[in-house]
């Protein structure tokens, strides 16, 4: 995200710098996870730990955000971000609306894997096209 | 929002940075409260009003 790169405060650099290797986790390991899904028989166990394992740099990505927006003072820059962050998050879910329609033929996409692919890519997205019509 | 934020600035041959500086927000605030895209917090309101040393009826017109 350029967002970060930009003539802004270090607090917003940093915070958004830290997001943003969060969510680069995040993708990375949905990868990783749907790799070993993929290519080895899990009993219910294990399936269960990769599934907690894959939620657990979301849920750091929240909680990041969350304190990100608590401390970040200029109200036009959170308004922004929470803006794009329900765009990403719209994004997410009419993703898995449209897609659960292909999962009794068997899904071509494995859409719950891609998500966080699908989030970064809106939120950056519309952050980029808020910030270059507020030029 | 209407307001007279660009006449002001531009009074004192500000830039859209050095207001931003001087408020200690983006510049992109500062455009978007000028381009009445974004009304501003009371709390940034009144350090508006500070800095230019007047009232916030005089920066801030309401919509007739």
């Amino acid at each position: 995200m350029k967002f970060c790169r930009r003539q802004f405060s270090d607090y917003r650099r940093r915070s958004m710098h830290t997001i943003e290797i969060m969510m680069g986790i995040c993708i990375a390991l949905s990868i990783l996870l749907q790799a070993v899904i993929e290519r080895h028989s899990l009993n219910l166990v294990s399936r269960f730990e990769i599934a907690l394992l894959s939620i657990a740099p979301v849920i750091a990505t929240i909680l990041l955000l969350a304190r990100y927006l608590r401390g970040e003072k200029d109200a036009y820059v959170r308004n922004l971000v929470v803006e794009s962050m329900l765009w990403g998050l719209g994004a997410v879910l009419i993703a898995h609306t449209f897609f659960s329609y292909f999962q009794p033929d068997g899904s071509l996409i494995p859409i719950g894997n891609i998500s966080p692919d699908i989030f970064v890519l809106a939120v950056s997205a519309k952050l980029e096209v808020k910030l270059w019509r507020n030029q | 929002m209407n307001n007279r934020l660009r006449v002001l600035r531009a009074e004192r041959n500000w830039s859209q940075a050095d207001l931003a500086q001087k408020l200690e927000v983006s510049r992109q605030s500062v455009n978007a409260i000028e381009t009445g895209k974004f009304d501003p917090s009371l709390p940034l309101a009144f350090r508006l009003a500070k800095l230019f040393e007047t009232t916030i009826e005089a920066i801030f017109l309401e919509e007739s």
